[in-house]
Protein backbone atom coordinates (compact mmCIF):
# COMPACT_ATOMS: atom_id res chain seq x y z
CA UNK A 1 0.00 0.00 0.00
CA UNK A 2 2.80 2.52 1.10
CA UNK A 3 4.86 1.75 -1.86
CA UNK A 4 1.52 2.10 -4.35
CA UNK A 5 0.74 5.26 -2.69
CA UNK A 6 4.14 7.23 -3.24
CA UNK A 7 4.35 5.48 -6.88
CA UNK A 8 1.73 7.49 -7.73
CA UNK A 9 2.94 10.60 -5.95
CA UNK A 10 6.50 10.65 -7.98
CA UNK A 11 3.87 10.61 -11.28
CA UNK A 12 2.11 13.34 -10.01
CA UNK A 13 5.19 14.55 -9.83
CA UNK A 14 6.50 14.18 -12.91
CA UNK A 15 3.49 15.60 -14.86
CA UNK A 16 5.12 19.29 -14.54
CA UNK A 17 8.44 18.44 -16.11
CA UNK A 18 6.65 15.98 -18.63
CA UNK A 19 4.34 18.62 -19.87
CA UNK A 20 7.44 21.47 -19.63
CA UNK A 21 9.15 18.93 -21.91
CA UNK A 22 6.52 18.34 -24.11
CA UNK A 23 5.82 22.04 -24.88
CA UNK A 24 9.55 22.50 -24.97
CA UNK A 25 9.78 19.95 -27.71
CA UNK A 26 6.95 21.72 -29.52
CA UNK A 27 8.20 24.66 -29.30
CA UNK A 28 11.79 23.96 -30.58
CA UNK A 29 11.15 21.32 -32.94
CA UNK A 30 7.64 22.88 -34.46
CA UNK A 31 9.47 25.33 -36.64
CA UNK A 32 11.92 22.78 -38.08
CA UNK A 33 9.11 20.53 -38.92
CA UNK A 34 7.79 23.57 -40.53
CA UNK A 35 10.09 24.45 -42.77
CA UNK A 36 10.90 20.79 -43.21
CA UNK A 37 7.68 20.84 -44.81
CA UNK A 38 7.63 24.10 -46.49
CA UNK A 39 11.28 23.20 -48.15
CA UNK A 40 8.93 20.47 -50.16
CA UNK A 41 6.29 23.19 -51.31
CA UNK A 42 6.13 25.53 -54.02
CA UNK A 43 5.98 29.40 -52.55
CA UNK A 44 2.64 29.15 -54.47
CA UNK A 45 1.23 26.33 -51.69
CA UNK A 46 2.67 27.79 -49.05
CA UNK A 47 0.77 31.13 -49.78
CA UNK A 48 -2.63 28.94 -50.09
CA UNK A 49 -1.94 27.00 -46.98
CA UNK A 50 1.14 28.09 -44.79
CA UNK A 51 0.60 24.80 -42.82
CA UNK A 52 -0.23 22.43 -45.04
CA UNK A 53 1.25 19.05 -45.74
CA UNK A 54 4.35 18.39 -48.51
CA UNK A 55 1.61 16.46 -51.29
CA UNK A 56 2.83 16.68 -53.58
CA UNK A 57 6.65 16.69 -52.04
CA UNK A 58 8.80 18.82 -54.67
CA UNK A 59 12.15 17.28 -54.32
CA UNK A 60 13.23 19.24 -57.16
CA UNK A 61 13.36 21.90 -55.39
CA UNK A 62 16.72 21.39 -54.11
CA UNK A 63 18.47 20.18 -57.27
CA UNK A 64 16.68 23.83 -58.35
CA UNK A 65 18.21 25.28 -54.91
CA UNK A 66 21.42 24.03 -55.92
CA UNK A 67 21.80 25.00 -59.49
CA UNK A 68 19.77 27.56 -60.17
CA UNK A 69 19.41 29.92 -57.17
CA UNK A 70 23.24 29.90 -56.32
CA UNK A 71 23.21 27.47 -52.76
CA UNK A 72 25.76 25.53 -54.37
CA UNK A 73 28.18 28.44 -54.11
CA UNK A 74 26.89 29.94 -50.78
CA UNK A 75 27.24 25.92 -48.94
CA UNK A 76 30.96 26.10 -50.64
CA UNK A 77 31.79 29.54 -49.43
CA UNK A 78 30.65 28.43 -45.98
CA UNK A 79 32.40 24.83 -46.35
CA UNK A 80 35.43 26.89 -47.01
CA UNK A 81 35.66 30.19 -43.90
CA UNK A 82 34.11 27.37 -41.65
CA UNK A 83 36.26 24.43 -41.71
CA UNK A 84 39.15 26.85 -42.02
CA UNK A 85 38.42 28.92 -39.12
CA UNK A 86 37.39 26.31 -36.88
CA UNK A 87 40.68 24.42 -37.77
CA UNK A 88 42.63 27.52 -37.22
CA UNK A 89 40.83 28.32 -33.66
CA UNK A 90 41.00 24.68 -32.22
CA UNK A 91 44.98 24.42 -33.17
CA UNK A 92 45.56 28.13 -31.89
CA UNK A 93 43.04 28.11 -28.78
CA UNK A 94 44.41 24.33 -28.02
CA UNK A 95 48.55 25.65 -28.00
CA UNK A 96 47.21 28.21 -25.98
CA UNK A 97 45.08 26.89 -23.42
CA UNK A 98 47.85 24.36 -22.97
CA UNK A 99 50.44 26.86 -22.69
CA UNK A 100 48.13 28.54 -19.71
CA UNK A 101 46.93 25.59 -17.74
CA UNK A 102 50.44 23.82 -17.68
CA UNK A 103 53.41 26.90 -17.72
CA UNK A 104 53.79 29.36 -15.24
CA UNK A 105 55.51 32.29 -17.00
CA UNK A 106 55.86 35.56 -16.42
CA UNK A 107 52.62 37.49 -17.69
CA UNK A 108 50.60 34.56 -17.83
CA UNK A 109 47.72 36.20 -15.86
CA UNK A 110 47.79 39.25 -17.87
CA UNK A 111 47.76 37.05 -21.23
CA UNK A 112 44.93 34.60 -19.60
CA UNK A 113 42.39 37.81 -18.85
CA UNK A 114 43.45 39.55 -22.21
CA UNK A 115 42.47 36.51 -23.90
CA UNK A 116 39.60 35.38 -21.72
CA UNK A 117 38.31 39.42 -21.64
CA UNK A 118 37.54 38.32 -25.29
CA UNK A 119 34.55 36.34 -24.16
CA UNK A 120 32.21 39.58 -22.48
CA UNK A 121 32.79 42.08 -25.77
CA UNK A 122 29.62 42.03 -27.69
CA UNK A 123 30.42 41.28 -31.09
CA UNK A 124 28.01 44.55 -32.81
CA UNK A 125 31.25 46.69 -30.28
CA UNK A 126 34.01 45.10 -32.97
CA UNK A 127 31.76 45.44 -36.42
CA UNK A 128 33.31 49.59 -37.30
CA UNK A 129 37.10 48.81 -36.18
CA UNK A 130 36.96 45.19 -37.67
CA UNK A 131 35.26 47.24 -41.11
CA UNK A 132 38.27 49.63 -41.39
CA UNK A 133 41.45 47.00 -40.37
CA UNK A 134 40.34 44.82 -43.31
CA UNK A 135 39.98 47.81 -45.53
CA UNK A 136 43.07 48.81 -44.46
CA UNK A 137 45.04 45.44 -45.16
CA UNK A 138 42.63 44.60 -48.33
CA UNK A 139 41.29 41.80 -47.02
CA UNK A 140 37.24 43.54 -46.91
CA UNK A 141 35.14 41.29 -48.88
CA UNK A 142 36.88 38.54 -49.14
CA UNK A 143 36.63 34.87 -47.77
CA UNK A 144 40.05 35.05 -46.17
CA UNK A 145 39.35 38.34 -44.18
CA UNK A 146 35.96 36.20 -42.86
CA UNK A 147 38.12 33.42 -41.97
CA UNK A 148 40.42 36.00 -39.69
CA UNK A 149 37.94 37.43 -38.56
CA UNK A 150 36.38 34.19 -37.27
CA UNK A 151 39.17 33.10 -35.55
CA UNK A 152 40.17 36.51 -33.72
CA UNK A 153 36.40 36.60 -32.34
CA UNK A 154 36.06 32.64 -31.31
CA UNK A 155 39.51 32.08 -29.75
CA UNK A 156 38.31 33.46 -26.12
CA UNK A 157 35.92 30.94 -25.97
CA UNK A 158 37.68 27.83 -27.25
CA UNK A 159 40.47 28.91 -24.92
CA UNK A 160 38.06 28.69 -21.98
CA UNK A 161 36.59 25.70 -22.73
CA UNK A 162 39.98 23.92 -23.22
CA UNK A 163 42.03 25.25 -20.30
CA UNK A 164 39.60 24.44 -17.90
CA UNK A 165 39.86 20.61 -19.45
CA UNK A 166 43.21 20.56 -19.83
CA UNK A 167 44.41 22.48 -16.28
CA UNK A 168 42.56 18.81 -15.22
CA UNK A 169 45.10 16.41 -16.53
CA UNK A 170 47.31 15.58 -13.67
CA UNK A 171 50.76 17.05 -13.43
CA UNK A 172 52.66 13.55 -12.82
CA UNK A 173 51.51 12.63 -16.67
CA UNK A 174 53.72 15.44 -17.87
CA UNK A 175 56.88 15.41 -15.65
CA UNK A 176 56.42 11.70 -17.03
CA UNK A 177 56.59 12.71 -20.48
CA UNK A 178 59.38 15.45 -19.90
CA UNK A 179 61.21 12.57 -18.46
CA UNK A 180 60.65 10.01 -21.15
CA UNK A 181 62.00 12.52 -23.49
CA UNK A 182 58.94 14.37 -24.98
CA UNK A 183 59.94 17.71 -26.06
CA UNK A 184 57.66 20.58 -25.23
CA UNK A 185 55.81 20.59 -28.42
CA UNK A 186 55.18 16.62 -28.09
CA UNK A 187 53.97 16.83 -24.92
CA UNK A 188 51.39 19.22 -25.73
CA UNK A 189 50.55 17.18 -29.38
CA UNK A 190 51.17 13.63 -27.88
CA UNK A 191 49.99 13.93 -24.16
CA UNK A 192 47.26 17.21 -23.86
CA UNK A 193 45.40 16.33 -27.16
CA UNK A 194 44.55 13.07 -27.23
CA UNK A 195 43.76 13.01 -23.52
CA UNK A 196 41.97 16.11 -23.77
CA UNK A 197 40.01 14.92 -27.20
CA UNK A 198 36.61 15.43 -25.52
CA UNK A 199 37.26 18.67 -24.92
CA UNK A 200 38.82 19.39 -27.92
CA UNK A 201 35.72 17.58 -29.69
CA UNK A 202 33.34 20.21 -27.88
CA UNK A 203 35.25 23.17 -29.12
CA UNK A 204 34.90 22.24 -32.43
CA UNK A 205 31.35 21.32 -32.22
CA UNK A 206 30.41 24.42 -30.66
CA UNK A 207 32.33 26.64 -32.78
CA UNK A 208 31.41 24.95 -36.30
CA UNK A 209 27.60 25.55 -35.26
CA UNK A 210 27.90 28.59 -34.34
CA UNK A 211 29.93 30.04 -37.33
CA UNK A 212 28.10 28.32 -39.71
CA UNK A 213 25.54 30.24 -38.68
CA UNK A 214 27.43 33.47 -38.28
CA UNK A 215 25.52 36.64 -39.62
CA UNK A 216 26.45 40.01 -38.61
CA UNK A 217 30.33 39.96 -39.07
CA UNK A 218 29.26 38.17 -42.95
CA UNK A 219 26.41 40.74 -43.57
CA UNK A 220 28.81 43.57 -43.08
CA UNK A 221 32.15 42.39 -44.26
CA UNK A 222 31.05 40.28 -47.75
CA UNK A 223 29.48 42.25 -50.28
CA UNK A 224 29.71 40.26 -53.86
CA UNK A 225 27.22 37.51 -54.29
CA UNK A 226 30.16 35.22 -55.03
CA UNK A 227 31.27 35.65 -51.73
CA UNK A 228 28.19 35.07 -49.33
CA UNK A 229 27.90 32.91 -47.14
CA UNK A 230 24.67 30.40 -46.75
CA UNK A 231 23.16 32.83 -44.03
CA UNK A 232 23.53 36.12 -46.23
CA UNK A 233 22.54 33.51 -49.24
CA UNK A 234 19.04 32.62 -47.55
CA UNK A 235 18.23 36.24 -46.38
CA UNK A 236 18.38 37.09 -50.40
CA UNK A 237 15.59 35.55 -51.19
CA UNK A 238 13.31 37.22 -48.43
CA UNK A 239 14.78 40.76 -48.77
CA UNK A 240 13.50 43.71 -50.84
CA UNK A 241 13.97 42.47 -54.20
CA UNK A 242 11.59 39.07 -53.53
CA UNK A 243 10.04 36.92 -51.80
CA UNK A 244 10.51 33.67 -52.25
CA UNK A 245 9.30 32.12 -49.19
CA UNK A 246 9.27 28.31 -50.66
CA UNK A 247 13.37 29.00 -51.74
CA UNK A 248 14.10 30.56 -48.74
CA UNK A 249 12.82 26.81 -46.87
CA UNK A 250 14.80 25.20 -48.87
CA UNK A 251 18.07 27.20 -48.15
CA UNK A 252 17.36 26.75 -44.59
CA UNK A 253 17.07 22.86 -45.43
CA UNK A 254 20.46 22.83 -46.93
CA UNK A 255 21.90 24.93 -44.40
CA UNK A 256 21.06 23.09 -41.15
CA UNK A 257 21.61 19.41 -42.34
CA UNK A 258 25.38 19.15 -41.91
CA UNK A 259 24.63 20.80 -38.13
CA UNK A 260 22.59 18.00 -37.44
CA UNK A 261 24.98 15.26 -39.30
CA UNK A 262 27.33 17.29 -36.85
CA UNK A 263 25.44 17.04 -33.82
CA UNK A 264 24.30 13.37 -34.42
CA UNK A 265 27.71 12.31 -34.57
CA UNK A 266 29.34 14.32 -31.55
CA UNK A 267 26.51 15.42 -29.31
CA UNK A 268 27.97 12.71 -26.88
CA UNK A 269 31.32 13.38 -26.44
CA UNK A 270 30.51 17.04 -26.54
CA UNK A 271 28.02 16.47 -23.49
CA UNK A 272 31.02 14.88 -21.91
CA UNK A 273 33.38 17.48 -22.55
CA UNK A 274 31.07 20.29 -21.48
CA UNK A 275 30.34 18.45 -17.92
CA UNK A 276 33.97 17.36 -17.59
CA UNK A 277 35.34 21.29 -17.78
CA UNK A 278 32.44 22.17 -15.56
CA UNK A 279 32.55 19.85 -12.36
CA UNK A 280 35.68 21.04 -11.76
CA UNK B 1 74.29 1.89 -12.04
CA UNK B 2 75.86 5.35 -10.81
CA UNK B 3 76.60 7.46 -7.53
CA UNK B 4 74.36 10.61 -6.49
CA UNK B 5 75.62 13.00 -5.06
CA UNK B 6 73.68 15.95 -3.72
CA UNK B 7 75.40 19.07 -2.40
CA UNK B 8 74.00 22.03 -0.40
CA UNK B 9 70.99 21.86 -2.45
CA UNK B 10 68.83 24.50 -2.17
CA UNK B 11 64.93 25.25 -3.94
CA UNK B 12 62.80 28.26 -3.28
CA UNK B 13 60.11 28.42 -5.24
CA UNK B 14 59.03 31.75 -6.80
CA UNK B 15 56.29 33.02 -4.95
CA UNK B 16 57.13 30.90 -1.77
CA UNK B 17 58.07 32.80 1.61
CA UNK B 18 60.32 29.69 3.06
CA UNK B 19 62.95 27.80 1.36
CA UNK B 20 60.92 24.15 0.02
CA UNK B 21 64.65 22.46 0.49
CA UNK B 22 67.95 23.94 2.30
CA UNK B 23 70.97 23.12 2.40
CA UNK B 24 70.69 19.30 1.79
CA UNK B 25 73.81 17.71 1.29
CA UNK B 26 74.45 13.36 0.92
CA UNK B 27 75.76 10.75 -1.43
CA UNK B 28 73.81 7.48 -3.16
CA UNK B 29 76.77 5.15 -3.45
CA UNK B 30 76.63 2.87 -6.05
CA UNK B 31 73.83 -0.12 -5.42
CA UNK B 32 72.72 1.45 -2.19
CA UNK B 33 69.23 1.26 -1.50
CA UNK B 34 68.27 5.03 -0.05
CA UNK B 35 65.20 6.02 1.70
CA UNK B 36 64.47 9.92 2.33
CA UNK B 37 61.98 9.95 5.31
CA UNK B 38 60.03 13.36 7.04
CA UNK B 39 57.08 14.53 7.25
CA UNK B 40 54.40 15.83 4.53
CA UNK B 41 56.07 18.74 3.42
CA UNK B 42 59.25 18.99 4.12
CA UNK B 43 60.82 18.92 0.98
CA UNK B 44 61.08 15.12 0.10
CA UNK B 45 59.46 15.54 -3.19
CA UNK B 46 60.99 18.72 -4.37
CA UNK B 47 64.29 17.00 -3.83
CA UNK B 48 63.96 14.06 -5.96
CA UNK B 49 62.33 16.67 -8.73
CA UNK B 50 65.06 18.24 -8.78
CA UNK B 51 67.59 15.31 -8.78
CA UNK B 52 65.62 14.42 -11.76
CA UNK B 53 65.49 17.62 -13.38
CA UNK B 54 62.16 18.31 -13.44
CA UNK B 55 62.37 21.48 -11.20
CA UNK B 56 65.28 23.85 -11.75
CA UNK B 57 67.54 24.01 -8.84
CA UNK B 58 67.95 27.55 -7.02
CA UNK B 59 71.45 26.85 -5.13
CA UNK B 60 73.46 24.00 -4.46
CA UNK B 61 74.25 20.72 -7.20
CA UNK B 62 73.12 17.40 -8.53
CA UNK B 63 75.86 15.35 -9.97
CA UNK B 64 75.93 11.90 -11.06
CA UNK B 65 78.85 10.05 -11.41
CA UNK B 66 80.68 13.02 -10.86
CA UNK B 67 79.59 15.05 -13.29
CA UNK B 68 77.35 18.10 -12.36
CA UNK B 69 73.86 17.58 -13.91
CA UNK B 70 71.84 21.28 -12.92
CA UNK B 71 72.03 22.29 -16.17
CA UNK B 72 71.30 18.88 -18.53
CA UNK B 73 67.57 18.43 -19.51
CA UNK B 74 65.68 15.48 -17.66
CA UNK B 75 65.57 13.36 -20.49
CA UNK B 76 69.39 13.12 -20.95
CA UNK B 77 69.67 11.95 -17.61
CA UNK B 78 68.61 8.64 -17.50
CA UNK B 79 66.54 8.58 -14.23
CA UNK B 80 63.04 6.57 -13.72
CA UNK B 81 60.93 7.98 -11.73
CA UNK B 82 57.56 6.61 -10.37
CA UNK B 83 55.20 9.36 -9.38
CA UNK B 84 52.55 9.79 -6.81
CA UNK B 85 49.96 9.38 -9.07
CA UNK B 86 50.45 6.29 -11.76
CA UNK B 87 50.99 8.69 -14.49
CA UNK B 88 50.64 6.59 -17.55
CA UNK B 89 49.28 7.64 -20.58
CA UNK B 90 45.96 6.44 -21.16
CA UNK B 91 45.75 7.01 -25.03
CA UNK B 92 48.27 4.56 -25.26
CA UNK B 93 48.97 0.80 -25.14
CA UNK B 94 50.58 -1.32 -22.02
CA UNK B 95 53.44 -2.04 -24.56
CA UNK B 96 53.92 1.30 -25.60
CA UNK B 97 53.35 3.02 -21.89
CA UNK B 98 56.43 1.32 -21.56
CA UNK B 99 58.75 1.52 -24.85
CA UNK B 100 58.05 5.51 -25.13
CA UNK B 101 61.41 6.12 -23.37
CA UNK B 102 63.10 3.89 -25.24
CA UNK B 103 61.77 4.87 -28.10
CA UNK B 104 62.84 8.85 -27.36
CA UNK B 105 66.32 7.72 -26.69
CA UNK B 106 66.43 5.45 -29.83
CA UNK B 107 65.30 8.57 -31.85
CA UNK B 108 67.20 11.07 -30.04
CA UNK B 109 70.44 8.75 -30.73
CA UNK B 110 69.56 8.57 -34.38
CA UNK B 111 69.65 11.96 -34.87
CA UNK B 112 72.69 12.54 -33.06
CA UNK B 113 74.26 9.84 -35.48
CA UNK B 114 72.70 11.91 -38.47
CA UNK B 115 73.78 15.28 -37.42
CA UNK B 116 77.23 14.09 -36.21
N1 LIG C 1 55.07 23.96 -7.21
C1 LIG C 1 55.21 24.49 -5.98
N2 LIG C 1 55.11 25.83 -5.80
C2 LIG C 1 55.26 26.36 -4.57
N3 LIG C 1 55.50 25.67 -3.46
C3 LIG C 1 55.64 24.33 -3.56
C4 LIG C 1 55.49 23.66 -4.82
N4 LIG C 1 55.65 22.34 -4.63
C5 LIG C 1 55.89 22.18 -3.30
N5 LIG C 1 55.87 23.36 -2.66
C6 LIG C 1 56.15 23.58 -1.21
O1 LIG C 1 57.42 23.08 -0.93
C7 LIG C 1 57.40 22.38 0.30
C8 LIG C 1 57.94 20.96 0.11
O2 LIG C 1 57.01 20.22 -0.70
P1 LIG C 1 57.25 18.71 -1.12
O3 LIG C 1 58.62 18.59 -1.64
O4 LIG C 1 56.14 18.33 -2.02
O5 LIG C 1 57.09 17.96 0.26
P2 LIG C 1 57.00 16.39 0.56
O6 LIG C 1 57.11 15.66 -0.74
O7 LIG C 1 58.13 16.11 1.48
O8 LIG C 1 55.68 16.18 1.22
C9 LIG C 1 55.98 22.39 0.83
O9 LIG C 1 55.88 23.41 1.80
C10 LIG C 1 55.16 22.78 -0.38
O10 LIG C 1 54.06 23.57 0.00
MG1 LIG D 1 55.73 14.43 -1.71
Amino acid sequence: MATQARFGFEQVRRVPLVLFVLLYTLVTGGPFLWVAAMSLRTTAEIFKAPYGLPAPAHWEKFVDAWTKSNYGTYFWNSTFVVVIAVALVTVIGAMAAHCLARYNFRGGRLVHFLILSGLVLPPQLLILALFQILLDINLYNTLTGLVLVYVATHIAMTVYILEGFFAQIPQDLFDAARMDGYSDFEIFWRVTMPIGAPAVFTAVTLNFIILWNEFLFAVVLLTDDEKRTLPLGIMHFTGSHQLDVGMAATGLMIAILPIIVIYAFFSETMIKGMTAGAVR
Amino acid sequence: MAVITVDKLCKRYTGGAAPAVSDVSFTVADREFMVLLGPSGCGKSTVLRMIAGLEPITSGTVSIDGRIMNQVPAKLRDIAMVFQSYALYPHMTVYENLALPGACTLRRESWDSRSS
